[in-house]
């Protein structure tokens, strides 16, 4: 009987656990496309017609990742591979906030009420050197990080 | 009756003064050329002065224009049915200069702030961490041979994403910045209209 119960209680945690993973992994993937970071990243590249491989590579990065919270693999590269992950992510943690920022639309509010205009598309360039700046302080400046 | 296809323009901006005549507001196309020059040449409006607010012209007002001179032509309207008319407004360069240095600095240290806001927010030390780990092997409390190339890329992300890295003509695929100033400049004229539309039917009703 407990055996049975407790099988049963396996069981429910089972499907507690794939629920909450495709609701995650679906908001993950909606989020994403909300804000047309693959979308762009295609059309950048002229590659609109490969979204069924960037649909993969989002599900097995998120996949591998929540795997790895299971399982802590590790891949033993040099350091200088963890490199280029790092530039990787870099690009794709700039790419998601510009385009949080744009969703907001302040830009454009701010191109209005100081009458630059077009102008202010060039000054991305200032946001572009912020963002590098603040991130080098940030992880050069040891009292930063916890 | 001749017909006449008259397409009113959505908006409109003026040299301050410049008196604002019908082929200003509308294209037109008709049968006969020499009809088309002298509906274009119609003065419609005296010229705006400079600090003029915007004035929405309706479709029907250069009906009726055209109709006090003309009343044997078969007027047929194709396009927006409003037409916003603003006087072009020139930037004082002195001003436009403390403008810009005022944006650039809010855009450099907004964005400097806000990643290490983000960074501490989601905890981004123990990721990259963990990442380090994960690649490596072995543990580091300050990876920075993956932090360095991290902080660039953030940059390059947003040049990539503002599409600001080529140098090609706007009509390829523009920048999802130009597409916002765009919807931004759309809502303003929809608001314009839909007020002295409302303007309109106030006086209307008054009239009554």
């Amino acid at each position: 009987m407990s055996a049975a119960a407790a099988a049963a209680g396996l069981v429910l945690l089972a499907a507690v656990g794939a629920c909450a993973g495709v609701v995650v992994g679906a908001a993950y993937v909606a989020f994403m496309n909300a804000l047309r970071v693959p979308a762009r990243l295609a059309a950048l590249t002229y590659t609109r017609h490969m979204t069924r491989i960037y649909e993969a590579a989002m599900a097995a990065g998120a996949f591998l990742a929540a795997v790895w919270l299971v399982f802590p693999y590790t891949l033993r590269l040099a350091p200088a591979a963890a490199g280029f992950v790092g530039a990787a992510m870099g690009v794709y943690v700039g790419m998601l906030a510009s385009a949080l920022a744009e969703t907001i639309g302040v830009i454009p509010v701010v191109a209005r009420r100081t009458g630059l205009g077009t102008w202010v598309t060039r000054l991305i360039w200032f946001v572009v050197l912020g963002k590098i700046t603040g991130s080098l302080i940030y992880w050069l400046y040891p009292p930063l990080v916890p | 009756m001749p017909t006449v296809y008259l397409k009113p323009r959505d908006s409109l901006i003026v040299a301050p003064g410049e008196d604002i005549t019908l082929g200003m507001l509308a294209e037109f196309a008709a049968e006969d050329h020499e009809l088309e020059r002298t509906l274009r040449g119609q003065p419609f409006l005296p010229g705006l002065t400079e600090g003029h607010g915007a004035i929405s012209v309706s479709s029907l007002d250069l009906v009726r224009a055209i109709r006090r001179q003309r009343q044997d032509l078969d007027l047929r309207i194709v396009g927006p049915a409003h037409t916003v008319v603003k006087p072009r407004v020139r930037p004082n360069p002195v001003m436009a200069g403390i403008w810009t240095a005022a944006v650039t600095l809010l855009l450099f240290f907004g964005s400097l702030m806000a990643i290490m806001f983000f960074h501490a927010d989601v905890d981004m030390p123990l990721v990259h961490r963990g990442v380090y780990q994960l690649v490596t092997g072995e543990a580091a409390p300050r990876p920075l041979v993956l932090q360095i190339p991290y902080s660039i890329g953030v940059g390059v992300g947003v040049l990539l994403f503002f599409n600001s890295l080529s140098r090609r003509k706007p009509s390829s695929d523009p920048s999802p910045l130009d597409v916002q100033m765009h919807i931004y400049d759309q809502d303003a004229q929809d608001y314009l209209v839909s007020q002295s539309a409302a303007a309109h039917r106030a006086d209307q009703a008054r009239q009554k």
